[in-house]
């Protein structure tokens, strides 16, 4: 069993599935295997127990009706059963699954998801669409493949399959059969409907504008406010009283759980998170000194072969981050998060990033140097909590508690 | 429309009162020790009100518990149906349910609860069993009875077919309820249960209330859905409760009042129904069962 540094509490969020499935990026994925195949065997066990009408779904099936195996690089396995024993599996889940050590992670009118080892099966709740449709959330099958189930053998135990799965699976896989011609006319169709729904398309559009704006100059950015106001998205100046009333975080932020170890650290334990109230907080002198002595700072020495902020070890090896913002404030070309690599695969005799080593390397910015910088990369704001550009707000407060001069920041408002 | 009931909504709200729909009322919460406060018990007599109940405490209608461990002929065929392919249930719960009518045919309604000698309910056939607190009257029920079942059996064949909770049975009525049960099974299977406000959109409930806080609640309407979902293994079914006995309040009871049952015996249906002891007009059935591990 690999040791994890983060155990996420009750229901995952949609970073967890992220992380998860980084985590076994990194950590092997054939080390899964052996975890896979018991969760399942034990799941089948119980659901088969209990009566339900159970089958092999999506790429689990796919690899052991195909290849007799787990296909390795599938970051869950799936299950599913008709909707009307829904109920059941749920209170088979509280009656069986829990004493297991299996953790119910996620639930929706779609499917239910079970862990257990950090490795999780999704039970999808098939329906009947028409006489002859069936499927579950958006993906639809023709229902003759699930009138009647079979058998297949694996590990050793039966486990329920579609009828005529190796039909079913061309349909569902053509990639896998070498059907290019299926492959072809999905691409195909998958392209229609993004030509023939433009509300899709403005939606998605809107969605990315206020990153688009983050890269424009200042004085676009003034031009087109009028007109992305229309749209909820203002770009405006903040005012030290708006800075001071600004939450570091929104509260139901997925970042508390993730990078609570470099949060709670600054907010104590969250219970300060607006801006003036961290300032009163560290304002102590005994209070800092206790932030010194517990700090400690993140191992980042190798260079992570998947994205370094979805890494558990990047996020939880130490909890330096935001408090060397404020404990540096504004230093000139500190690397962004993405570019950590980069700087870890060319550092020679190079000190790890984010460490006192690191920032006392780097030469202090002026005021004007600030005022430009943060001309150039407004933060983002939705109601009144920062979204984009935490460790500026960070190193402002740094400034601030050594009483030094407010330097406004320029902001993009999401008002959603 | 709206205009006009947001006006006639308006003036009772000066008045002091509210108006709200009835399925928007808040559901019948049963965890509450007293299962339902006075006030809003008598409201039941205006409009009856949705709650989620155990089906642990679910009784059929006459007879049976809706338990999918017990011996509910209806549960117990499609418990055993779902282990088997879908074009394989039909023949099961056929095979079960002519065993159930064959070995549970009481000779009159009487026998049915095993009532005492004296009781009028002998003079009547099963299919005519009325509960004590029933507002009907026997004859009224009985035709009641008469045009449901030939309603069910699709007006081909009339209440000499057949009654489903009891035998004896023809064959035809004997391939209506399989047909009507390995239906219902596979579309609740494949749809989940989706009830509705409207009519017949509900699995009727009847609260029976003993001394102590003790509660079982039947099923008096829309009992094959109510089976169906113990089946799947559900602990809990969304129901419309439509009426609240109380034991302590048997001389109020409408059958009691109008001298059809003597109160000893009226509270001997309740006690039969409310322990699910039906032992005597079951026992060919559970040896069955017991023998016959299907």
């Amino acid at each position: 069993m690999i040791e994890r540094k983060y155990i996420a509490r009750g229901e995952w969020d949609y970073y967890d599935f992220l992380i998860n499935k980084y985590f076994w990026i990194k950590h092997g994925l054939d080390n899964a295997i052996g975890i896979r195949k018991k969760n399942l065997i034990d799941i089948v066990a119980i659901l088969e127990e209990n009566n339900v009408i159970y089958w092999l779904q999506g790429k689990t099936l796919l690899g052991v009706f195909k290849n007799g195996c787990l296909i390795e690089d599938d970051h869950d396995d799936d299950l599913s059963i008709w909707i009307g024993q829904k109920e059941l599996v749920i209170s088979i889940f509280q009656t069986h699954l829990s004493s297991i050590g299996f953790k119910k992670i996620r639930e929706n009118e779609h499917m239910i998801s079970f862990e257990r080892d950090f490795r999780y099966i999704d039970i999808c709740f098939f329906r009947s669409y028409s006489s002859k449709i069936v499927g579950y959330g958006d993906k639809r099958f023709p229902a003759k493949y699930f009138n009647s189930l079979d058998t297949i053998k694996f590990e050793g135990i039966s486990f329920n399959i579609p009828s005529n799965t190796s039909d079913l699976l061309k349909k569902m896989y053509p990639e896998y059969f070498g059907e290019i011609k299926i492959r072809i006319f999905k691409i195909l169709s998958k392209f229609y409907t993004v030509l023939f729904s433009p509300q899709k398309i403005l939606k998605k559009v809107l969605s990315k504008l206020s990153s688009i704006m983050i890269r424009f100059p200042s004085f676009i950015n003034i031009l087109i406010s009028p007109i992305t106001q229309l749209f909820g998205i203002k770009y405006q100046e903040l005012s030290l009283e708006d800075f001071l009333n600004l939450k570091v975080e929104p509260t139901d932020s997925f970042n508390w759980k993730w990078r609570a170890r470099h949060l709670n650290i600054v907010t104590n334990d969250r219970e300060f998170i607006i801006v003036k109230d961290i300032l009163t907080y560290l304002s102590s002198k005994s209070v800092i000194n206790s932030i010194e002595n517990s700090i400690e700072e993140s191992e980042l020495i190798i260079p992570f072969n998947i994205p370094s902020n979805l890494d558990m070890d990047f996020w939880w090896s130490g909890n330096n981050y935001f408090w060397y913002c404020i404990k540096y404030k504004f230093r000139k070309g500190v690397i962004p998060y993405a570019d950590v690599n980069k700087y870890l695969i060319n550092k020679t005799n190079k000190p790890i990033p984010y460490s006192s080593d690191y920032y006392d390397s780097l030469e202090k910015m002026n005021e004007e140097m600030i005022k430009s910088f943060l001309s150039k990369f407004p933060i983002e704001i939705t109601d009144n909590a920062v979204i984009g550009g935490k460790h500026r707000v960070f190193a402002m407060i740094g400034r601030l508690l050594d009483e030094e001069k407010y330097i406004p920041f320029k902001v993009i408002k999401i008002n959603n | 429309m709206n205009n006009i009931l947001i006006k006639i909504r308006l003036a009772f709200n000066k008045l002091g009162f509210d108006i709200k729909r009835i399925y928007n009322l808040k559901e019948i919460d049963c965890d509450k020790n007293n299962f339902l406060p006075e006030r809003e018990r008598v409201s039941l007599e205006v409009y009856s009100r949705i709650a989620c109940l155990p089906i642990s405490k679910g009784r059929s209608l006459p007879i049976h518990n809706l338990t999918n461990d017990g011996y509910h002929p209806f549960i117990y065929a499609s418990t055993r149906a779902l282990k088997l392919r879908s074009e394989e249930r039909y023949g099961l719960i056929k095979k079960i349910l002519k065993e159930y009518y064959d070995l549970v045919s009481p000779k009159s309604a009487g026998h049915l609860f095993d009532s005492p000698k004296e009781s009028k309910l002998y003079d009547y056939p099963t299919w005519a069993v009325i509960m004590p607190w029933q507002v009907e009257n026997i004859d009224f029920w009985m035709n009641h009875v008469r045009e449901t079942v030939k309603l069910e059996n699709q007006i081909k064949y009339d209440i000499n077919s057949g009654w489903a909770w009891t035998g004896p049975s023809d064959q035809n009525k004997l391939s209506i309820e399989t047909k009507r049960l390995s239906v219902l099974l596979d579309s609740i299977l494949i749809n989940g249960y989706k009830r509705h406000n409207g009519k017949d959109g509900d699995i009727n409930a009847t609260i029976l209330y003993k001394d102590n806080n003790e509660w079982v609640w039947q099923a008096s309407a829309a009992q094959h859905r109510a089976c169906v979902l113990s089946a799947l293994g559900r602990d809990s079914i969304q129901v419309r409760v439509t009426k609240y006995v109380k034991r302590n309040e048997v001389a109020s009871w409408p059958q009691v009042i109008n001298g059809f049952f003597s109160v000893d015996e009226a509270l001997n249906i309740f006690d039969k129904i409310f322990d699910g002891d039906f032992d005597e007009v079951c026992k060919k059935w559970h040896e069955y069962i017991k023998k016959n591990k299907l």
